[in-house]
Formats: C-alpha cells, sequence, structure tokens
C-alpha cells in the first residue's frame, strides 16, 4: 500500500478490497452499511405501520386526534405564517461562523496529538531537541490559527460594514 | 516516523504559493474595499487583482519542470499543473481588465475577490494529486462561481442562471464525490496515482467509482448530456465571468481529468473504462455545434460553442499518448485566448445599462469600428480553425492524435463538427460585415482602455501561437 496524503500507509482493504462481500475474512465494513441500512428501512416500516394496526377506529375519529396539541390550549393560528426574510440572512451568516468556529476542535485536537500526545517526537529522529520540536511545532499550530481567524475577522469586518447585520 | 506534519517542509508551501498569492490578494482586495472611499477602492481592487496574477503567473513559471509532490502528494507541482496554472492566471487576467466597465457593479471589490477565489480553486484543481485536493479545489472554484453568476441581482436571467448553476452544479459535486468514495472503498488511497495499485485492479466497485467521478467531472466541462445547464448560465451571469467560466473552470476540469487518465487508469483497461467520456466528447462535437446554429445572442452562441470545443480537447486525451495531452494543452491555450478575445470585444460593445450581446449589436460594425471587427473577425476564423490561424493549428494535432491512438471516429467527428460550426462563426462575421445597419446604435464609449488592451493581448497571442506552436516540451513531466 503506497503512503498517501491522508492515510500513511493503513489501508484497511489491503486483502478485502477484491469484492463486496468477502466472507473467507468476515463481513467487509460494506456488509456493515448494508445492515444499517436495511435494519433502518425495516425500524422505519414497523414503526409507520404498526399504530395504525393497533389503534382501534374509534379512537382515530376523534377530531381532537388530529390536533397539534391532543390536550392543552387550542392553537390560534396557522402553523405556516410568514416572517421576515431578514432573519434568512442573519440565520445565515451565523451559520457560516458557527461553522467556523467549530473548525477550531479538530485543530485542538490534532495539535494536541502531533505535540504532547506524540510519542514519536524523540531527540534521536531529529538533530532537533525534544524541546524545539515541540517548540516548532507549536509555532505552526499557533501560526495557523492567527492566519485563520485574521481571515475570519475580515470576513466579519466586511459583512459588518456593508451593512450585514443591521435591520433594514 | 510521527504525523505527517514531519514532512511538511518550506517547499510544499512554495508549492503552493501562486494559489496562494490570488487566493491572500482576494482578502487584501476586501480590506480595501473596507478602508478606502468606494471610488478609489474599485480601481484598487481591480490593480491589485492584475498584479497578483501577473506575479502569480511569473513565480508559477519559474518552477515549470520541477518535478515535487507537495504535502505527501496532496498536491503535485509538475508541467501539467504548471501550464494550467497559467492558463488559469491568463483567464483570470483577462476577466479582471474586462471589470472595468461603468455603473454595471458598484461593489467591484467583492466581485474581483471572488474572481480571485474562483482563480485559486481552479489553480488547486490543476495540481491536486489527491481526490481531497481536487474536490477542495473545485469547492472553492463553485462556491465563489454562484456568487458571481447571480452577482447581476436586478437581472431576471441572473436570479436564473445563479439557481441553475447552484442546483445543478451542486448535483454535480455530489455524483463526483460519490464516485471518490467509491474508489476510496475500491482501493483504500485517496492519491490519484495510487488508485491503480497491482493488488487491487480495476473490478467492479472500481469501475463504478471511476464512473460516476467522470460523470461529474463531464458536467463540470459540460460534455453532452450534461450540458443544458451551460447557455442558461453563460446568459445570465455578467460578461466578463462568463469568459472566466469558459476558460477557467474548463481548464480546472480538463486538468483533474488528464491526470486521472493519465495516472490513474491502467490503459490496458482504459477503453472501455473510458469509452463513456469519449462517447461524451463525441456527442458534444456535434450537438454543441448545432446547438449554435440557431443562437442569436452572443454569449449563448460562445456557450454551445465552448460545449463543442470542450469535446476537440477531451478527444485529444483519447488513448492517453504524451502526443496527446500536448495537443491538448495547445488547443486549450489557443481556445482561451480566442474565446477570451470575443468576450473582450463584446466587452467593448456593452453599454453601462446592457451589454451588447445580441447579435443585432455587431451589424455594421465593420463601418462603425473597423478595427474591433476584425479583431473579432480574427477570432471568430481561429474558433472555427480557419487555416493559419491557432484554432486550425489545434486542431490538425488533435485529429493526428486521433488518428495515431485509433480514434479515428473522433477526428472524423472533429472534421464535420469543423465544418458545421463554420456556419455558425461566419454568422457574426457576416453581421458585422454585410448586414446594413436596421437601425442607428448608440455611440457605445468604453470608460477605459484595458478591454482594448485584453483584446490586443488575446489577438497577439493566437497570432503567436500559430506561428510558434509553443508546446510543453518536457513531455515526460506530463505522463507521471
Amino acid at each position: 500500500m503506497k503512503d498517501s496524503f491522508f492515510f500513511r500507509g493503513q489501508g484497511w482493504s489491503k486483502g478485502s478490497a477484491g469484492s463486496l462481500f468477502n466472507f473467507s475474512q468476515g463481513m467487509t465494513p460494506y456488509a456493515e452499511v448494508a445492515t444499517f441500512i436495511i435494519v433502518a428501512l425495516l425500524l422505519a416500516l414497523v414503526l409507520n405501520i404498526l399504530p395504525g394496526l393497533m389503534a382501534r377506529n374509534r379512537y382515530r375519529a376523534a377530531p381532537a386526534k388530529s390536533e397539534s396539541y391532543e390536550c392543552g390550549v387550542p392553537p390560534t393560528s396557522a402553523i405556516t405564517t410568514r416572517f421576515p426574510v431578514r432573519f434568512y440572512l442573519i440565520a445565515m451568516l451565523f451559520v457560516i461562523f458557527d461553522v467556523e468556529a467549530a473548525s477550531f476542535y479538530p485543530w485542538a485536537i490534532q495539535m494536541h496529538s502531533q505535540t504532547f500526545g506524540n510519542p514519536h517526537l524523540d531527540e534521536a529522529a531529529s538533530y532537533l531537541s525534544w524541546t524545539a520540536q515541540m517548540r516548532s511545532l507549536h509555532m505552526f499550530f499557533l501560526a495557523e490559527m492567527v492566519i485563520f481567524i485574521v481571515v475570519l475577522a475580515i470576513g466579519y469586518a466586511y459583512v459588518w460594514k456593508r451593512g450585514g447585520f443591521t435591520w433594514r | 516516523m510521527g504525523g505527517y506534519l514531519q514532512y511538511v517542509q518550506t517547499l510544499d508551501y512554495q508549492a503552493l504559493l501562486p494559489a496562494m498569492i490570488v487566493g491572500g490578494t482576494a482578502v487584501i482586495a476586501l480590506l480595501a474595499d473596507l478602508l478606502l472611499p468606494r471610488r478609489i477602492a474599485n480601481g484598487t481592487a481591480i490593480l491589485l487583482g492584475v498584479m497578483a496574477t501577473i506575479m502569480a503567473g511569473l513565480y508559477a513559471s519559474l518552477s515549470y519542470g520541477v518535478h515535487y509532490l507537495a504535502f505527501g502528494g496532496g498536491f503535485v507541482l509538475d508541467g501539467l499543473s504548471v501550464v494550467f496554472q497559467e492558463i488559469v492566471l491568463l483567464s483570470t487576467l483577462v476577466t479582471l481588465m474586462l471589470f472595468n466597465r461603468r455603473g454595471v457593479s458598484e461593489d467591484r471589490p467583492a466581485y474581483v475577490a471572488l474572481v480571485l477565489w474562483s482563480s485559486t480553486g481552479a489553480m488547486i484543481m490543476a495540481g491536486a494529486g489527491s481526490l481531497m485536493t481536487l474536490f477542495l479545489g473545485l469547492e472553492i472554484l463553485s462556491l465563489s462561481l454562484y456568487c458571481l453568476c447571480a452577482i447581476a441581482r436586478d437581472r431576471e436571467v441572473a436570479k436564473e442562471a445563479g439557481f441553475k448553476y447552484l442546483v445543478l452544479s451542486s448535483t454535480a459535486s455530489g455524483f463526483l464525490l460519490y464516485g471518490m468514495a467509491l474508489l476510496f472503498g475500491a482501493t483504500g488511497t485517496v492519491t490519484i496515482s495510487a488508485l491503480i495499485h497491482p493488488a487491487t485492479g480495476i473490478h467492479g466497485l472500481y469501475a463504478l467509482g471511476m464512473g460516476i467521478f467522470l460523470i461529474g467531472l463531464a458536467f463540470k466541462l459540460a460534455l453532452v448530456p450534461f450540458h443544458i445547464w451551460a447557455p442558461d448560465v453563460y446568459e445570465g451571469a455578467p460578461l466578463p465571468v462568463t469568459a472566466f467560466m469558459s476558460v477557467a473552470t474548463k481548464a480546472g476540469a480538463l486538468a483533474a481529468l488528464a491526470r486521472v487518465i493519465y495516472t490513474a487508469i491502467p490503459q490496458p483497461d482504459a477503453h472501455w473504462l473510458l469509452l463513456p467520456t469519449f462517447i461524451f466528447a463525441a456527442a458534444s462535437m456535434l450537438v454543441g455545434n448545432l446547438g449554435a446554429l440557431a443562437q442569436t445572442d452572443i454569449k449563448r452562441l460562445l456557450a454551445y460553442s465552448a460545449v463543442a470545443q470542450a469535446g476537440y480537447i477531451v478527444a485529444a486525451l483519447a488513448g492517453a499518448t504524451e502526443l496527446g495531452i500536448r495537443s491538448a494543452v495547445y488547443y486549450l491555450a489557443a481556445y482561451a485566448f480566442m474565446n477570451l478575445g470575443a468576450f473582450a470585444v463584446a466587452a467593448l460593445l456593452s453599454s453601462d445599462r446592457e451589454e451588447g450581446t445580441q447579435l443585432v449589436a455587431y451589424e455594421g460594425l465593420a463601418a462603425r469600428q473597423p478595427l474591433l471587427a476584425a479583431a473579432m473577425t480574427f477570432f471568430m476564423l481561429s474558433l472555427a480553425g480557419m487555416p493559419i490561424t491557432a484554432g486550425f493549428l489545434g486542431k490538425i494535432f488533435i485529429l493526428s492524435t486521433t488518428i495515431h491512438t485509433g480514434y479515428w471516429p473522433l477526428g472524423a467527428l472533429l472534421v464535420i463538427g469543423s465544418a458545421v460550426s463554420f456556419y455558425v462563426y461566419f454568422k457574426v462575421i457576416r453581421a458585422m460585415y454585410a448586414r446594413v445597419e436596421r437601425f442607428s446604435h448608440p455611440e457605445v464609449r468604453p470608460p477605459s482602455q484595458l478591454p482594448w488592451i485584453a483584446v490586443a493581448i488575446c489577438a497577439v497571442a493566437v497570432i503567436v501561437l500559430t506561428f510558434v506552436p509553443v508546446m510543453p516540451g518536457d513531455a515526460t513531466f506530463f505522463v507521471k
């Protein structure tokens, strides 16, 4: 198996890639996926059909059964009301910045596994001392995140300046 | 050894530097919009973009002849990537020159930034050595283009173009990604050159994955069963964006296609695995040229012509010979200049309010602006493939390649398609020279000389390509 960018010599399909279902070596990951899909389909079918079979007709006929809340306050308006399209822009901006903040997480995990969690970081493997390797790795990660945040901040400032946050 | 970080070196970033220059300048253009007053910011953004593309182009040309696998094979620096990056950068440069029109866009820094990001994506695609990098580049390219297509919000066609491109292109991206997932499942790797592996070989899952993957690429190239979106999107997008899409997007997708054909498909099996792609190419040559016959809008006409031209270029890759990739690159370079030149002429005929893309706007152009009419004639003749133009030479190269590799039906269709295309392109020439003006045209005075410079650059480049057939000489870098 040649080294690749993301999977350095750890191809899991070394022996079993020949066929979809290779029973001589147990199930391939595809068999697991297939099992998952079949179970999900069956469960959805059963849960949809079963109530219809079990419920008795006189309960189904009651009008309260088809309301949003069977007991409690009667609904005052239709569910499908109109709301300003301006919410859409706010929601979209929120999603953009939210997802970008979420990418801090893999960065932190990766930094830990490359520095303190890296058992291969020893002096014997490199001409640099352990401390020096650690420092250079930390600087690398810091620079990476600073660039990321600067780009993010410019985008934020741009949206602000162009009135993306004003409620017009 | 530890994780891949220990393999990341300064050289890796140097390999990526041209793309980073372009992408970084896009951010600076946005900053210029924030800090400078609007009047200055518009010009500054275009100047920044032009400077960045020139710098990136010069830097990329320095590394021609180098073969280096950056980021553990994720990004490949070789002849193929450099040449395709140069083509992308040239089309970006011309696109930015066409932007310099009054009135049409008040927020030009945003335009410039989006075009530069788009171009960054295409450049990453050109050098993608791994399926992940390929997808990353494609998405950077596409996301910016979705916005660019719909950016003229006051026009109905622009909204339609943006929506169509978003929906259809996302579907194609889904196909591409699903194909990649199946390829990864079949081979256990995402590195394109490692997809062929003696132990795995070709089997059902691999063929299925490759087929779906190639459908995704065929959509991006607008090859025939997947070309329906192209005329509508080209018509709705602003003129410079159309020019950019017709060259840079195709260059990025072609680079990816070439890399997959040349490194990821074992040649004995290539015949049947790639046959659908070449059938698409054959159909594109016919349908593209026949579809262009009925068009009266120059953008729609060039959209259909671009479908046919993409078919010609893909036909050159049939058989995966060294000569094939060289003729494909030559024809792509020639096509880039002729097409961008035609769009630059159309930009010069556009006024503030409307884009002069109806064929009516060209009637009697020879009397009004003889130089412009001559340039347009030259580009049209070259697109049609008249002798002593670069288009003719490129078609001869492709024809000889297809005969050499045994894919002669593709060559035959190329000749038939070209014959049909003569009528298409002569329609424009006839409008300029033979038609009497039916009504008076308002004098259109372009606010700057930049589109003129673009026309001149393209015309000179087509002439130079004709007499100095610059073929990438070091073809060994292309094959692996």
